[in-house]
């Protein structure tokens, strides 16, 4: 008995044993489990739920209309337009036959066609059906399953191709600018991108838009609706070109550059009160919505990107700066030693065609005579001819609204030898770009006052409220500005000396019957860029106008680089240019509405 | 004797009317979640619930069912089912031995593969498919009537000879289930082996060597795996974003972690996802200081962003839904139902009944403790469901058998060769 009692004692002894050890490792286990549920739940709670929540999101990226560009009578030189391309995602496609036929149904596509698109795509996650489909088909698209889809993307358009393209500039694929001033004003065209986020699925869907709050507000247990991330729509550009005045100096210039086999050309018309482009032309040009396989090169804009030496046409600038300075006057008579003028320190000069003897201001300038430049350089002295044509904005960048404008060449005057003082004033060992040479012809013509060129006439956003309005800016800054050269002066370059280049000189080609043009050519030689001196078959004939001359409403600056001497029809500036610069002139102010008028002293 | 009212009568009331309220409870909780998962307080549009809104009706089929087959239970007195375990686990052998004849031999209608595996065996009626039968679930319960009854009259395993049985007895159904594959249940019989044997008597000493045994030779076994098996059971030391970056950095160490190039990016996106949504599930509960979102409530009720939520994962619903206190609620529960299976096994004498209590008391935690474990990221993700709160038949009917076995040791007087004093 007593043996079996102990036994059970065991069994008891064992069983108390049992329970102990089984009870420790239940509790252990299970005050594990509550022990981890505590602190994933309170003490990382917060992590994990801002994780959780962060994984449950997606983002994307709003795209915004990018902003119109328009001449500055509101016709469209640049905008974008949606573009809905349907999509199709091939590895979720169940049954690609009846898909293909409810799609061709609504595409005006074969369903074969569609069918061998679906199946035969190297990219498993997308296959373009159509691209630029109608709005009613991509309602119908959307609703056959959820393997088909439309995207929506701007597509740039230029209206007017060729005809601004160096000015407007291009675009990217992704709409981003890439020349001109869909380049230099990017940021305002591209507007702001507004951000979605959405609520995302197991397989990243999107099921509908939560607001930035919800993201980290842990207490609420509703998700708050959406507030509006709305993109802002990029601003519209309205620039100072005259898309009817564009057209009138490309096709001239297209004309000239093409019968005489020139490398490039350049034309330009501003209007010398405010400084405004109404027209800029460089050639060659591209297509601006084929970008992508166009030259390079071409994209060049060589109104503001090429500098060259100006030749003659810089001599008006120089004169208007020494009769400005008072170291000679209209009256005096300068010898201009028959054609050879030699000296110390200078080297020889010699004249384009004949000698001349004793010569004005004004014949010089009609003439245009190296030597009687040169003798002007001389008198000027170097720290005056430098300021001067610094003042006159060469050599140095003016700020246009475009990308890539260089400054041009001039050295400083610790740097000249004896020979630039008397080369410099017939433009040689100067670098100017189109933009400049107009410039200057601007400032002379608008009686010495400082213009400014400008391209940009006003900046207007999404909404419609002016973001910049150039011309009262303008309009504000005149009365501040002063005056590069004594009105008197640049008057009389202009209605005396300039309008007898046209009437007497190497304008002769230029001149209008209706207004009375001033204007001055320019024939440079191009430096060889091989040795030294310069090129005897390559040149720059340029040519600047403006007109009526007492009262200029345009400048005209027309530049034509190496035109083929071989062709035998001339290269000089008054021969291949002034024709260009004066039909220009004549179309563009009959365009402008400009009454004819002759200066009361020519009229004889 | 075949009464139907037979569960209620007997001893320890108090106790078996405690278990079967927990159970009650349990079941009712997981018929809740089910429903929540299938009907969001706000629906969206963009989430498929596809069956996931008649999955309770079907649990709430199963209930009655596994209802029924808890009354069954107890409508004998259990040593009849001992005198008949080994021909129910010889049955059960042959279901296992059938599929795996249907996966590895020839194509049997009846065994359909479900996500890569032959768990499960369906049939279909005059064109009506049939709940399918999951028979390693049923092995759980035949496996621990089988091993007890075999176990009942040899209290002492004291050499380790002995061991050879119970081993031979264990490891035959283990590898069947293995090559279902079926990792999960596998892992299960192991502990609940170890129990069983601890119980019955076995020295400490043996128990140890065999599990240094299994320790020596796992290196073995990684080496075998393959490489989602080894993602699995690393992901719980991944989760660690120490170790995220020593694995990226060092190539070797990411192969022998997860046996590829490893890569936190698609850790993150591909490899830990079930992982890392069910911690989020859980963490969110801990919203409105602990109390969770609410019935029906809260962004993972709402979206699909778990998948497996109704089935494996139901104890981060629960979480997310009722909170800190609500897991505290469900493992109380379980709590309950263990302590009441402890102390029925302390008060039956009867070897066979309290290996059979010990052995299903074994079981339930085990099961428990993985299911929450992975679910938390503190064990690996196997397929072990949370007993009598997952959606399922087959496992709802066996845990149900189990309870009501338990109540049925509980209820008999013990049998006893022991003369009364």
């Amino acid at each position: 008995m007593a043996i079996v009692n102990s036994k059970l004692q065991i069994v008891n002894e064992k069983s108390v044993r049992i329970t102990i050890f089984f009870s420790l490792l239940l509790i252990g286990a299970f005050l594990a489990l509550a022990g981890r549920c505590f602190y994933l739940q309170f003490l990382k709670g917060d992590h994990y739920i801002s994780a959780c929540l962060k994984q449950q999101q997606g983002r994307f990226a709003q795209r915004p209309r990018r902003g119109v560009i328009l001449d500055r009578r509101g016709r469209v030189l640049a905008a974008s337009n949606r573009i809905q391309t349907i999509k199709a995602e091939p590895r979720i496609v169940k049954d690609a036959k009846s898909t293909s036929a409810r799609l061709a149904a609504i595409v005006d596509m074969g369903a074969h066609e569609i069918c061998k698109l679906i199946v035969e795509s190297k990219n498993p996650g997308y296959v373009k059906i159509k691209a630029g489909a109608e709005p009613n088909e991509c309602d119908a698209a959307r609703r056959i399953s959820n393997a088909v889809g439309v995207e929506s993307n701007w597509r740039r358009y230029y209206p007017m191709g060729r005809l601004a393209a160096h000015a407007v500039g291009f675009t990217s694929l992704d709409n981003r600018g890439l020349g001109g001033i869909e380049l230099q004003y990017d940021q305002e065209l591209g507007g702001s991108g507004g951000q979605n986020i959405f609520l995302a699925d197991v397989r990243r869907r999107p099921i509908r838009l939560i607001s930035e709050s919800w993201a980290v507000n842990r207490e609420s247990n509703h998700e708050p609706q959406a507030t509006n991330h709305e993109s802002q729509d990029g601003a519209g550009i309205i620039l100072t070109l005259d898309a009817a005045i564009q057209q009138f100096a490309r096709d001239e210039l297209v004309r000239q550059y093409e019968s005489y086999q020139a490398a490039s050309a350049v034309a330009i018309v501003a209007e010398p009160k405010t400084g405004a482009i109404l027209a800029l032309v460089s050639l060659p040009d591209f297509e601006p919505g084929q970008a992508r396989s166009t030259d390079p090169d071409y994209f060049r804009n060589r109104a503001i990107s090429d500098e060259f030496e100006p030749g003659s046409i810089i001599k008006p600038i120089v004169a208007a700066i020494a009769l400005d300075a008072g170291v000679v006057n209209t009256n005096e008579k300068i010898f201009c030693e028959n054609g050879n003028y030699h000296g110390r320190g200078f080297g020889r000069i010699g004249e384009y065609r004949q000698g001349f003897g004793d010569l004005t201001l004004r014949e010089i300038l009609i003439n245009s005579s190296n030597i009687g430049m040169a003798k002007i350089g001389q008198r000027l002295g170097k720290d005056k001819l430098y300021n001067g044509l610094r003042f006159f904005g060469f050599a140095k960048k003016m700020g246009i609204d475009l990308p890539g404008e260089t400054d041009g060449l001039l050295w400083p005057v610790s740097r000249w030898t004896g020979y630039s003082v008397t080369r410099i004033p017939f433009g040689q060992e100067i670098t100017v770009t189109a933009i400049q040479l107009v410039r200057a012809f601007c400032i002379l013509a608008n009686g010495g006052r400082v213009v400014r060129p400008y391209l940009v006439r006003a900046i207007v956003d999404a909404r419609g409220s002016m973001l910049m309005a150039r011309e009262s800016e303008i309009e504000d800054r005149v009365s501040r500005l002063g005056y590069i050269v004594k009105p008197q002066v640049a008057k009389w370059i202009v209605t005396d000396a300039l309008v007898g280049v046209i009437n007497e000189g190497t304008g002769k080609r230029a001149k209008l019957e209706k207004w009375q043009v001033f204007g001055k050519s320019g024939t440079a030689n191009i430096a060889k860029s091989n040795e030294r001196g310069y090129s005897e078959s390559d040149y720059v004939a340029s040519f600047v106008a403006g007109a009526p001359a007492d009262d200029p409403a345009i400048v005209v600056l027309v530049s034509i680089y190496k035109p083929n001497k071989k062709l035998g029809k001339g290269y000089t500036g008054g021969v291949v240019a002034s024709p260009v610069a004066a039909k220009i002139i004549e179309k563009t102010l009959n365009y402008l509405g400009v009454p004819p008028k002759y200066l009361a002293s020519m009229q004889n | 004797m075949y009464n139907v009212y037979n569960f209620l009568k007997g001893r320890l009331t108090v106790v078996r009317l405690c278990l079967l309220a927990a159970v009650l409870i349990l079941v009712g909780i997981g018929i809740a979640t089910i429903y929540s998962v299938g009907h969001p307080a706000e629906p969206s549009p963009a989430t498929e619930i596809g069956n996931l809104g008649n999955l309770w009706k079907m649990q709430v089929k199963y209930t009655v069912v596994a209802i029924f087959g808890f009354i069954a239970v107890n409508l004998v007195n259990y040593r009849r089912f001992g005198a008949v375990s080994y021909w129910i686990y010889a049955f059960v052998l042959l279901l296992l031995g059938l599929l795996l004849l249907g996966r590895y031999v020839v194509d049997i209608p009846f065994v359909p593969e479900i996500n890569g595996t032959h768990r499960w065996i369906k049939f279909r009626i005059a064109g009506r498919d049939l709940p399918a039968v999951q028979p390693s679930e049923l092995c759980k319960l035949v496996y621990i009537l089988a091993l007890a009854w075999y176990l009942r009259y040899r209290s002492n395993y004291r050499n380790f000879s002995a061991l050879i049985g119970p081993f031979a007895l264990t490891l035959l159904p283990m590898v069947l289930i293995l090559l279902e594959p079926d990792l999960g249940t596998v892992m299960l019989m192991m502990p609940v082996f170890f129990t069983m044997l601890f119980v019955a008597g076995a020295k400490v000493k043996h128990l140890l060597i065999i599990v240094l045994m299994a320790l020596a030779v796992s290196p073995l076994l990684w080496h075998k795996m393959k490489p989602y098996q080894r993602t699995r059971i690393s992901s719980v030391l991944l989760q660690n974003s120490w170790v995220r970056e020593k694995a990226e950095q060092h190539p070797t160490l990411g192969r022998i972690l997860v046996g590829r190039k490893f890569s936190i990016k698609q850790w993150m996106n591909d490899w830990g996802y079930h992982l890392i949504r069910s911690k989020y599930a859980v963490a969110s509960g801990g919203i409105n200081r602990g109390k969770g979102y609410g019935f029906r409530q809260g962004p993972f009720i709402k979206y699909n962003f778990l998948p497996e939520r109704h089935n494996d994962f139901i104890f981060a619903m629960i979480a997310h839904q009722w909170g800190f206190w609500g897991c505290l609620g469900l493992l109380g529960l379980y709590v309950i139902i263990v302590v009441c299976g402890l102390e029925i096994a302390v008060n039956n004498t009867d070897p066979f009944g309290r290996l059979v209590a010990v052995g299903i008391v074994a079981t339930f935690t085990v099961e428990v403790v993985v299911n929450v474990s992975m679910t938390l990221g503190l064990m690996p993700i196997t397929g072990l469901t949370l007993p009598l709160v997952s959606y399922g038949g087959s496992s709802l009917l066996v845990s149900m058998a189990s309870v009501g076995l338990l109540n049925n040791v509980g209820r008999c007087r013990p049998f006893s060769v022991a003369p009364k004093t």
